[in-house]
């Protein structure tokens, strides 16, 4: 019955009407509605209310509009091409990309030309593509494969723009109010600018488009272009990179109109790829027009928030409904098996060896004094303790969550990061610091924890009616980390003194650790140790199956709802001490199959000692390279995890058959 | 309160500052300081009174380097209340005084001037602290009766963030305070943030067409000043746009008496 009056010609113009009734209704408080006309087409230089509705928000409207066409238009672009009804510029990593080429180029030339940041932007968005298309392009462009390696990129090139920002923080607010997706315009530019792109490269993507939209994408329709299927996907996707980069460098980081625009397309009704073509550009530009309507109206009230952020967060909402629509992974199968991995009786000695190598690092760490020689080492030992330990039990805890949350999503390359806790600690520690103030680290405190408890129950909340399948639980820390992203860039764009006092909080800086919170931590960690044999059962049995699990009388759900609280609450205390960025939870799981012992406990033990040491070692660098300046542990860990993961997605066969064999099963 | 250091007469404290406004505070008092976060920066942002070239850097302001500072063994510590490392615990390194400047209270040169004289307090400089303050109110009101020649609008304090978005300073900031000792009315009547500014669009200084814009440099794009909506702004069509050079905008008392004189300049009043 819905379906017969909500045609997507309705849904557009209901959007639409609301959309312009809403910009008139910011018009009129600069003119009267007597004067609305003339100043649209001819307004009277003399009154400023007048020429700042010609030159500001006309212009406004029509960025928005045509962001919002192209927007929606490469994403549907991206799902038809990739096969994943989840793909669009922001999930690829472009945006990530290409602000952070954007930040570097800021920090390098003053006086960054649009030109110039547009260049930076294209060459950020397609190294992000790249990365992302060829780490997928083994496994078919998987859709689970796809989005991880985006949120991957994503994560690593906004942990490289945080660490900017908390460094740079004062001469990169014009980056921050880029990137955070301000609409202002003070005249055609970029308009312009925008149409001329679109007027070229929209036809040419529906040229080499068609051909691909084929059923079973024969050769014959794809070399009757002179193409090869593959080349031909390969310059799809290319252009399409070109436009939204474009888009990102002249407007900002607009997130999650793509997929909005498309998901809405195809429930009104848009079936085949030119309708929804179609459909998806006209939703683009009717949501952002929208969007951009709501600012524009809450802004005497509120201030201006920027555009970008409230689709980022209306987006990021969608996605965790569109979850529901999502079609069920096709990983489930795989298991995390490590049957092919070489023997030897060197695996026996692993365990014991990472946990000497952790000794020997902390050991270190406590004494050396290479930039501050006039402490006693008695007392540089008192001051050091508190954060070696906290770095270590942090380790220690994201370690054995990443083996966990590895073994229940059945997929080696998921990370506690992945589950969304991490964003959701952050999250809680940003909003506590704006409510409760900076007076007491409790507060701040208080806030990460309820953050990645919520965020838990979110994860919670859409698994449960999957029974815990593993793409709606990663899908929704991506969700959630795509969230904390915007609320942070609000923040960072504000101006707002606080900014780098709360980037500095909510990246776990290990200095901060009091004896009191390193001993609670290790007393945590510890317990965790000890409870983790107990999880060796359901750890062996689930990766079978439900049906396997069921006869040998275990509940799939309860077990797998039991690990993943525990998991979720390793990664939310760890997200205290070291920040949302590090990799850990995924390094060590892998370090650990690849020379620990064989059996899930063996693994997990190892995973934990690889875990401590290489936390410790991270605080330690974090500590001395750009003395006296303190690069937070999470990041150095970030900065060695990120390569490693693109080099688990890229070992040879014989190396690391599960990647392979997820791979396989996935395509 | 903690007693004088008693060697101050005879050595200069070893003071580490964690805050750019006490940082330029003392150097009013004549004390430069041993360690400042973020010094290289300082000589960027805040410019005058320069730092000396052997200040030791203490790292980001929101987050020193704790090992150097209990390396540097220092007799005071300066930091400002509720930011950045809890002075309890500055307090295990040093003898820590954390002052209150952009509060509650919302009044910075006031907090400003409290500060001054506790920082003088300790270190023994308090003939120093006095003679600085009544120099500078005496210069505050000379430039107040100066400012009766001036044609008595009022003014729009503005920071480019971008070419599209401005920071206003109104009730809350130092140079609304310096504004208001000098006589001088502030045009801005909206809300401000705890540190005194309101982030807009241009659209906000159309709304004061009787306001003379002060812009502290770096100020827009040759592209926005040659713009159309930038022409149209009644303050562009008056005439009555003034740059004036960079003022350290969450600064201390020194900050406030330079945005003073620069405004002074900036007005053109004598």
């Amino acid at each position: 019955m819905t379906r017969r009056w909500l045609t997507p010609a309705r849904a557009c113009i209901l959007i639409v009407a609301t959309a312009i009734s809403l910009q008139m209704l910011a018009m009129l408080g600069h003119v009267p509605m007597t004067r609305l006309a003339q100043a649209l087409w001819q307004p009277d230089t003399r009154a400023f209310g007048e020429v700042y509705i010609h030159f500001s928000l006309l212009p406004r409207m029509l960025v928005a509009l045509l962001a919002g066409a192209a927007l929606a238009f490469t994403g549907a672009i991206f799902q038809q091409v990739l096969k994943n009804p989840l793909a669009e510029p922001s999930t690829l990593g472009i945006m990530s990309g290409a602000q952070l080429a954007i930040t570097l180029l800021t920090l390098s030339i003053a006086g960054v030309s649009g030109f110039q940041r547009e260049l930076a932007g294209l060459a950020g968005g397609l190294a992000a593509v790249a990365f992302v298309a060829g780490l997928a392009k083994r496994t078919g462009f998987a859709p689970m494969t796809l989005l991880l390696c985006g949120m991957v990129i994503s994560f690593t090139a906004g942990s490289a723009s945080v660490i900017l920002s908390l460094f740079h923080h004062e001469y990169l607010r014009s980056v921050f109010i880029w990137g955070s997706g301000s609409l202002i315009q003070n005249d055609y530019g970029n308009a312009l600018a925008l149409s001329a792109r679109m007027i070229v490269l929209m036809p040419l993507l529906l040229i080499f488009v068609r051909p691909l939209a084929i059923a079973g994408l024969d050769d014959a329709s794809a070399r009757s272009l002179g193409l090869s299927p593959a080349s031909l996907r390969l310059l799809v996707l290319l252009i399409a990179t070109v436009l939204s980069a474009a888009v990102v460098a002249r407007v900002g980081v607009i997130a999650f109109v793509g997929l909005g625009a498309s998901n809405i397309a195809r429930l009104a009704g848009a079936r085949t790829l030119r309708q929804r073509l179609l459909w998806a550009s006209l939703f683009g530009a009717a949501l952002l027009l929208l969007a951009d309507g709501l600012v524009l109206v809450s802004a005497p009230v509120v201030g201006e928030v920027p555009t970008g952020t409230v689709t980022a967060i209306t987006g990021a909402l969608l996605m965790l409904v569109f979850l529901k629509t999502m079609p069920a992974s096709p990983i489930r199968e795989t298991s995390a098996g490590e049957a092919s991995h070489p023997g030897g009786s060197s695996r026996r000695f692993a365990l014991p060896l990472c946990v000497f190598a952790a000794a020997v690092a902390a050991g270190f760490s406590l004494t050396e004094h290479f930039h501050v020689g006039g402490i006693d080492p008695s007392i540089l030992f008192s001051v050091r303790w508190p954060r070696v330990l906290t770095s270590a039990a942090a380790g220690m805890m994201l370690a054995l969550a990443g083996s966990i949350t590895q073994a229940i999503t059945r997929n080696p390359i998921a990370s506690p990061e992945g589950l969304g806790v991490s964003g959701g600690a952050g999250l809680g520690i940003i909003l506590a610091f704006f409510l409760g103030g900076m007076a007491s680290p409790i507060t701040p405190l208080l806030g990460g924890i309820a953050g990645s408890v919520l965020s838990f129950c979110l994860i919670i909340l859409v698994a449960r009616r999957r029974n815990y399948a593993p793409a709606p639980v990663l899908l929704t820390g991506i969700a959630i980390g795509a969230l904390t992203t915007a609320v942070i860039s609000l923040i960072v764009a504000s101006g707002d003194p606080r900014a780098s006092y709360i980037l500095a909080w909510t990246m776990g800086p290990t200095f901060r650790a009091t004896g009191l919170v390193a001993i609670i931590a290790a007393a945590i960690a510890g317990l965790a140790l000890v409870i983790v044999p107990l999880f060796r059962r359901w750890l062996e049995v689930l990766p079978l199956g439900d049906g396997i699990a069921k006869s040998l009388g275990i509940r799939p759900g309860l077990a797998r709802g039991t690990l993943l609280l525990f998991a979720a609450t390793m990664t939310g205390i760890a997200t205290m001490v070291v920040g949302p960025l590090s990799f850990v939870g995924l390094m060590a799981p892998h370090i650990a199959r690849a020379i620990g012992p064989r059996g899930h406990v063996g693994t997990l033990l190892t995973s934990a000692a690889v875990g401590t040491a290489l936390m410790i070692g991270a605080d330690w660098l974090g500590r001395t390279v750009d003395f006296p300046y303190e690069i937070p542990a999470g990041v150095i860990a970030a900065f060695i995890g990120g390569p490693y993961f693109l080099w688990v997605i890229c070992l040879p066969r014989r190396r690391e058959p599960t990647v392979k064999a997820l791979v396989k099963r996935a395509s | 309160m903690v007693p004088a250091f008693p060697m101050a007469a005879a050595t200069t404290p070893r003071i580490a500052v964690l805050d750019w406004g006490w940082a330029e505070s003392l150097l009013a008092l004549q004390v430069a300081p041993l360690a400042v976060a973020e010094a290289p920066l300082y000589g960027d942002r805040v410019v005058v009174p320069a730092l000396p070239g052997d200040t030791i850097d203490l790292g980001l302001r929101s987050w020193p380097n704790m090992e150097l500072l209990r390396d540097l063994k220092p007799d005071l510590i300066l930091a400002q209340a509720g930011y950045g490392v809890s002075a309890a615990r500055l307090n295990e390194i040093a003898p820590t005084l954390a002052l209150p400047l952009y509060s509650t209270e919302r009044k910075p040169l006031q907090a400003a001037d409290d500060a001054i004289r506790e920082i003088a307090a300790r270190i023994g400089k308090e003939t120093a602290a006095a003679d600085y303050l009544q120099h500078s109110y005496a210069r505050l009101d000379a430039v107040g009766r100066a400012a009766k020649a001036y044609d008595g609008r009022p003014v729009l304090i503005i920071k480019f963030a971008d070419d599209r978005v401005i920071d206003i300073y109104g009730p809350g900031g130092l140079f609304d305070d310096v504004l208001n000792r000098i006589g001088i009315a502030n045009a801005w009547d909206g809300p401000t943030n705890n540190w005194g500014f309101a982030t807009a669009g241009l659209e906000a200084i159309g709304r004061y067409p009787d306001a003379r814009v002060i812009i502290i440099e770096p100020g827009p794009s040759g592209t926005l000043l040659e713009s159309a909506l930038w022409q149209s702004l009644p303050a562009v069509r008056a005439g009555l746009v003034t740059m004036i050079p960079p003022t350290w905008v969450f600064g201390a008392f020194p900050s406030a008496m330079r945005f003073a004189e620069v405004l002074r300049h900036g007005l053109g009043i004598s």
